[in-house]
């Protein structure tokens, strides 16, 4: 039994990823090649039974968590774009099916035919030479109908719910049919005159020893050239497809101007904007803490799960709230603003009232997590620290500044350090609060005023307009490689706590 | 003499000096209470506003953002009608995506997991240790960071499987499916460590194999805790935008994230009292699941954080 599975999957693996070597996704194909070796090493042999039970976790995750990052790493450094998204196999074969009509074309006989349901041209075809290989072609599809019509020298007047045309039909609509061409993919057919339609032809044809396509029109080789099939005079073969283009989409992204310019304000704003995201709602969260841990208890309770609710609602419906209460026109926030002091900021129009906005917003969003981390860290603090000071004489300002303060954040340095690595990609937010916005007037790149490494890597590859996906995977490259010292940072922090290693 | 004390932390006493100026410094503990109470409030006031309006506007008849009363003129449930059984209405079934493709990839991930988690938990092999340390390593590198290549890649895959390619619930599952198995794998398997290995022993000698004894001894006994990884998958993947944003484009594919964003961002002002129902029933199956697992997250995060 478990051989046959065996088997089976191995055969079911190897014929997909001979399909994807044939289309030239050559990194899919092996990583799928390790999927099926560790398969077998865990499978095949008694002794690594305890791997088998690891399988299907180990497929989805080297398939879908660490494969991603080497592509993610190696599709920066190609061409990878909705001009280039097929491979170079798949873009021959596209092209391949591109046909012309020759000089020289095989020739047909033919009788039109019309259908009023389906408001649908067909020609009945059949060679100059006689009645044999008769066919029926309409505009997506042919019928052969070389047995059927073997012995009938004459067409006929129904075919499939089709209508022969009349000589005086033919000749009035002879332009509309003109212009059409009948049959599938493989075999298409025009017509050239009155009598004659002609068969159409493969124009291009790849050469695989000098890697060019041939145009067999008119005899012009195209070169396989960044991406895409071109010609001497530098005409181009649509589609394109992915090569490899070293560190260009690096220099694009590090180029003078963009980097002077909005690049650096970008890098600058998403800096600035990780650390007040963390910051702020600490601190506000921490003030909380402290004031609840003082505040007599049932009142305490009422004011802790007020405080609670924020951190319940799923982050993305929040978001989507504030973005309403900070409506220019009719939102509630501006309305009270106005009653209030006769004016109100534009949350969405002005790059820094925007930005306040988004720190608001984060405030609110983070902030009942901190209360929660700091009650717990407030009761960590030993009390007889707490009695020693007030014996001392301590004010309740000096408690917090000399012992409060420093042991809470002795405590909290490494998960406000972990906190930063999450809040340097708050897509989210930027994104579902005003998409980046305000954009930039002017700018050499296409960038808004909030925009964040991420939310710009985004906008490059899959907002209207986008398709850069080479670009933006390098814009992440970079991300990761900005974070990649928080990250083992943290990494480590984790590997000394846990000793689940064990 | 009253004997004064000050309350300090949750219910320690302590003792305070009795001096002459009593009254001076009682204004100040006063005055102090006030103040305390002042900010308290204005925090639960900051958290609850918004969440006070949105319900607000969500049984406010006029299609207003605005209505300073909590409980507005005319209050009605038009909103929630027409959201969830309108012709028009998207709602239900970006609820119903939603909630399909959260249960399904924390199911399957939490079974996936299990086994791997199990493996590591109960036997000794070569590469154990690296194994549990590449779990933690995938982990802690957001999978944000590659939405590129997830996108392309699942646009490969759905060249040859249209039912897990783009803009199809089988290709987010999957996507999912690789986000979340590494991080459970490291909290199942502490939860499977914590399970005696004399039951598994004894079952062994009444003969049951390995798969029989964690079929029928350790899964039954781990359910709750596996009940616990599953719901917090769950969470994640209900509450997940952007991957769900670049995989699905149709609107009849769509998650309630991105639902909910599309309808706001097209139509904004004229849908606005649906939009806030719309709000308010999306909370609710987080909210379900965070009232069965407030004791286990609450306390969950404070030891977090207060560890070491």
């Amino acid at each position: 039994m478990l051989n046959v599975i065996i088997i089976l999957v191995n055969v079911g693996f190897a014929f997909f990823v001979l399909k994807l070597v044939g289309d030239g996704f050559g990194f899919l194909a092996a990583s799928f090649s390790i999927v099926l070796v560790v398969f077998d090493i865990a499978f095949l042999f008694k002794r690594n039974y305890p791997y088998r039970w690891f399988f299907p976790a180990f497929a989805f995750t080297f398939l879908l968590a660490v494969y991603p990052f080497i592509y993610n790493i190696y599709i920066s450094f190609t061409n990878y774009s909705q001009q280039h998204i097929l491979t170079k196999q798949q873009a021959i074969k596209r092209i391949e099916m591109e046909q012309f009509l020759p000089k020289d074309a095989v020739k047909y006989n033919w009788t039109a035919y019309y259908s009023q349901e389906q408001n649908e041209y067909c020609l009945l075809l059949r060679p100059d030479d006689g009645v044999a290989n008769t066919i029926f072609a309409c505009s997506n599809e042919i019928i052969d109908l070389s047995e059927e019509l073997s012995d009938q020298i004459q067409a006929p007047n129904l075919i499939a719910g089709y209508s022969q045309l009349s000589k005086a039909e033919v000749v009035q609509q002879s332009a509309v049919i003109g212009d059409l061409t009948f049959g599938d993919e493989t075999n298409r057919v025009q017509i050239l005159s009155l009598r004659e339609a002609g068969a159409y032809k493969q124009r291009y044809t790849y050469q695989l020893d000098n890697d060019t396509m041939l145009d067999c029109k008119d005899g012009i080789s195209y070169f396989a050239k960044e991406g895409y099939f071109t010609s001497k005079d530098g005409m181009i073969l649509k589609p394109g497809f992915k090569v490899e283009i070293g560190f260009m989409n690096y220099a694009r992204l590090f180029r003078a101007e963009s980097l002077k310019g909005p690049l650096l304000s970008m890098f600058i704003w998403n800096v600035l904007f990780a650390t007040l995201k963390v910051i702020a709602p600490f601190f506000v969260g921490l003030l909380v803490a402290i004031v609840l841990n003082n505040l007599f208890p049932i009142f305490k309770r009422i004011i802790r799960s007020s405080i609670l609710l924020p951190y319940i609602i799923p982050a993305f419906i929040s978001i989507l709230i504030w973005r309403g209460l900070l409506n220019p026109h009719l939102g509630l926030v501006n309305q009270m603003l106005d009653f209030l002091l006769g004016w109100h900021p534009s949350w969405f129009t002005e790059p820094f009232w925007t930005k306040v906005a988004l720190v608001i917003i984060s405030l609110w969003l983070s902030f009942p997590y901190w209360v929660l981390i700091c009650t717990g860290a407030l009761q960590a603090i030993p009390d007889e620290v707490n009695q020693a000071a007030v014996v001392d004489g301590a004010s309740s300002t000096q408690i917090f500044y000399y012992i409060t303060l420093p042991y809470i954040l002795t405590m909290m340095s490494p998960l406000l350090v972990f906190s930063f690595a999450n809040s340097f990609n708050s897509f989210n937010l930027i994104y579902l609060f005003n998409k980046g916005g305000p954009p930039m007037s002017g700018s050499v790149i296409p960038v808004g005023h909030t925009d964040i490494l991420l939310s710009y890597s985004y906008r490059m590859s899959f907002d209207m307009g986008g398709g850069d996906y080479a670009y933006a995977a390098s814009i992440t490259f970079i991300i990761f490689l900005i974070l990649t010292p928080v990250i083992l940072g943290q990494w480590n922090y984790i590997m000394k706590k846990e000793e689940v290693l064990s | 003499m009253e004997l004064h004390y000050e309350e300090r932390g949750s219910s320690q006493l302590v003792p305070l000096k009795i001096n002459a100026d009593m009254s001076n410094y009682q204004i100040l503990r006063l005055l102090r209470q006030i103040s305390l109470v002042v900010i308290s409030v204005i925090a639960a006031l900051f958290a609850l506003l918004p969440i006070l309006w949105v319900f607000s506007s969500s049984i406010n008849p006029v299609n207003t953002l605005s209505d300073p009363r909590i409980i507005p003129q005319n209050a009605t449930l038009e909103n929630y009608i027409n959201l969830l059984l309108g012709d028009k209405s998207n709602f239900l079934r970006w609820l119903k995506n939603s909630l399909l493709i959260a249960s399904t990839t924390s199911l399957l991930s939490t079974l996936i997991t299990s086994l791997g988690a199990y493996s590591l938990s109960r036997y000794r092999f070569k590469g154990r240790k690296q194994i549990l340390t590449g779990c933690l390593l995938v982990q802690v590198f957001p999978n944000t960071l590659v939405i590129v290549a997830l996108y392309l890649i699942i646009h490969q895959i759905g060249e040859y499987i249209p039912a897990a390619g783009l803009n199809s619930l089988g290709g987010l599952v999957l996507v999912y499916m690789g986000g979340v198995t590494g991080g459970s794998m490291w909290l199942t398997k502490g939860f499977f460590d914590s399970i005696p290995a004399e039951l598994d022993d004894a079952a062994r000698i009444d003969g049951a194999s390995h798969w029989i004894t964690f079929t029928k001894v350790i899964l039954p006994l781990a359910r709750p805790m596996l009940a616990v990884v599953a719901l917090l998958t769950f969470i994640g993947v209900y509450c997940d935008f952007i991957l769900a944003r670049i995989i699905i484009a149709d609107q009849q594919y769509m998650t309630l994230a991105v639902g909910l964003f599309s309808f706001i961002d097209g139509a904004y002002t004229q849908n606005w009292g649906e939009f806030a129902a719309g709000a308010l029933v999306g909370a609710i199956p987080v909210i379900i699941i965070f009232v069965f697992l407030q004791d286990a997250f609450v306390s969950g995060i404070t030891k977090g954080a207060v560890k070491g």
